[in-house]
């Protein structure tokens, strides 16, 4: 080619490439920025910040909302956490919802919507995840962001060849260091992930927290599915649930904690504190390996025919049709798990009750839709309005 | 954690110096299929030292 034609290639080449980068830049930036609004019930008692129990987050990623409801009248204290996985939203909705729309009449419930919020600022571009999800209220349309399932490596970098938990010295995969699931009960001085986690214990230590729980969703390929894994001081509560809620609502399992499996949020919370701790699955198709088209679609719908095929080989470990499993049923799950386990809580420990109010069950969900009980925050006052 | 501090600094030097040793090729090539492959190679290190992504 000649000098002036190798020249001219070369000009148009460098102009795409920084148009491609400043579109790419521009998108990640906007969704590592974006500020998702929550309109807190009128109801909320206080608003902190998790860096209020540990000041070492103050200013970082992670320093997330805490909302606390308190009840009239005395009684346990439970803490529900969102988030910890982003790439599973109906846990974060479900904090969301119950944020909005909580009244505690005995007792104390604090929530965390994104409970690793540096896990929300990143997705899997080579996986095909959408950036963010939109979900229809009565209001107009909510955007969230989509997250990952690990701590974004601008937060936390580099990651070891292999991951020893703290304190078990257990090895585990390199990239486990920054999932929040993965490095419970966390340390003062490690990553962002393992500060994270030690600032929530120190607010479990700092606020009594007698229950605590952490909500997630599975694939269909995984056995821990539909299901509650409780520590093994919370057994009699999680049983219950289980049982009430299937022969009621829908089937749900429960599971004992592994003693020998370190960095989970059941095992080390119920361990290394006072609270019991349970974690609750719900199915999420998205997550499969097997699945088709990877987009919002699929995310909200939870409707995909190579999941489906894969069932027809007996290969899942939950049932998948047409009918998908769509986000309002996964919300609504969880906030039936959750009012059922208030209840059965209650019933163990009359002397510590936990009394609530204003939460949907399964059935309302399904046939309002979640969007249904999300607030418009340009019609809220001001000081109700947080951003997560 | 001060090793990680070193290390992640360490990392974005390189990146940097990766992608002025790529920006240097675009400018020597005399081949334009390879100006247009240093100028697809070149993004995710702009990227990354700009801690964009």
């Amino acid at each position: 080619m000649k000098e002036k034609g190798l020249a001219t290639v070369k000009v148009i080449a460098i102009c795409l490439s920084v148009v491609a980068m400043i579109l790419a830049g521009a998108a990640f930036y906007s969704h590592r920025t974006y500020k998702e609004p929550v309109v807190a019930s009128e109801y909320v008692t206080q608003v902190k910040k998790l860096s209020d129990y540990f000041p070492d987050l103050k200013g970082t990623v992670n320093d997330c909302n805490i909302y606390i409801f308190e009840g009239s009248e005395p009684g346990g204290t439970v803490l529900l956490i969102g988030g910890t996985h982003p790439e599973e939203p109906g846990a974060n909705l479900t904090a969301e919802l119950i944020v909005e729309n909580l009244r505690v009449k005995k007792g104390k419930v604090i929530v965390a919507i994104r409970a690793n919020r540096s896990a929300s600022t990143v997705t899997r571009p080579g996986d095909a995840y959408p950036q963010f999800y939109h979900i229809e209220t009565p209001w107009g349309v909510k955007k969230f962001r989509m997250g990952d399932r690990w701590s974004n490596p601008l937060d936390s970098w580099p990651d070891p060849e292999v991951y020893v938990h703290y304190p078990s010295r257990q090895m585990l995969a390199y990239m486990d260091i920054r999932n929040f699931n993965r490095t419970w009960p966390g340390r003062k001085n490690g990553t962002i992930t393992e500060k994270t986690n030690y600032a929530f214990m120190q607010l479990i230590e700092k606020e009594k927290v007698d229950l605590f729980i952490d909500l997630h969703e599975a694939e269909l390929e995984y056995p821990v599915i539909s299901t509650i894994v409780s520590h093994q001081r919370g057994v009699d509560i999680a049983a219950m649930t289980s049982m009430i809620l299937s022969s009621t609502e829908f089937n749900i399992g429960m599971e004992y904690s592994p003693k020998e499996l370190h960095g989970l949020s059941h095992r080390e919370v119920g361990d290394h504190s006072r609270a019991i701790s349970l974690l609750y699955e719900a199915p999420e198709p998205f997550l499969d390996r097997v699945r088709g088209i990877t987009d919002e679609r699929l995310l909200l719908t939870g409707k995909d025919p190579f999941v489906m095929k894969a069932g027809e080989f007996g290969l899942l470990y939950e049932n998948i049709d047409e009918n998908g499993w769509p986000i309002d049923v996964r919300v609504g799950r969880h906030a039936s798990t959750f009012l059922t386990t208030l209840e059965m809580w209650s019933e163990f420990h009359p002397d510590l009750p936990i009394v609530i109010e204003g939460i949907p069950r399964y059935n309302d969900v399904i046939a309002n839709g979640v969007g249904y009980y999300f607030k418009d925050p340009s019609a809220a006052p001001e000081n109700r309005v947080f951003y997560e | 954690m001060f090793l990680n501090a070193v290390v992640t600094f360490l990392y974005y030097v390189l990146s940097a110096f990766i992608a002025f040793i790529i920006l240097r090729n675009i400018i020597k090539t005399k081949s334009a299929q390879e100006a247009v492959l240093y100028c697809i190679m070149i993004i995710p290190f702009v990227l990354r030292v700009l801690r964009l992504k």
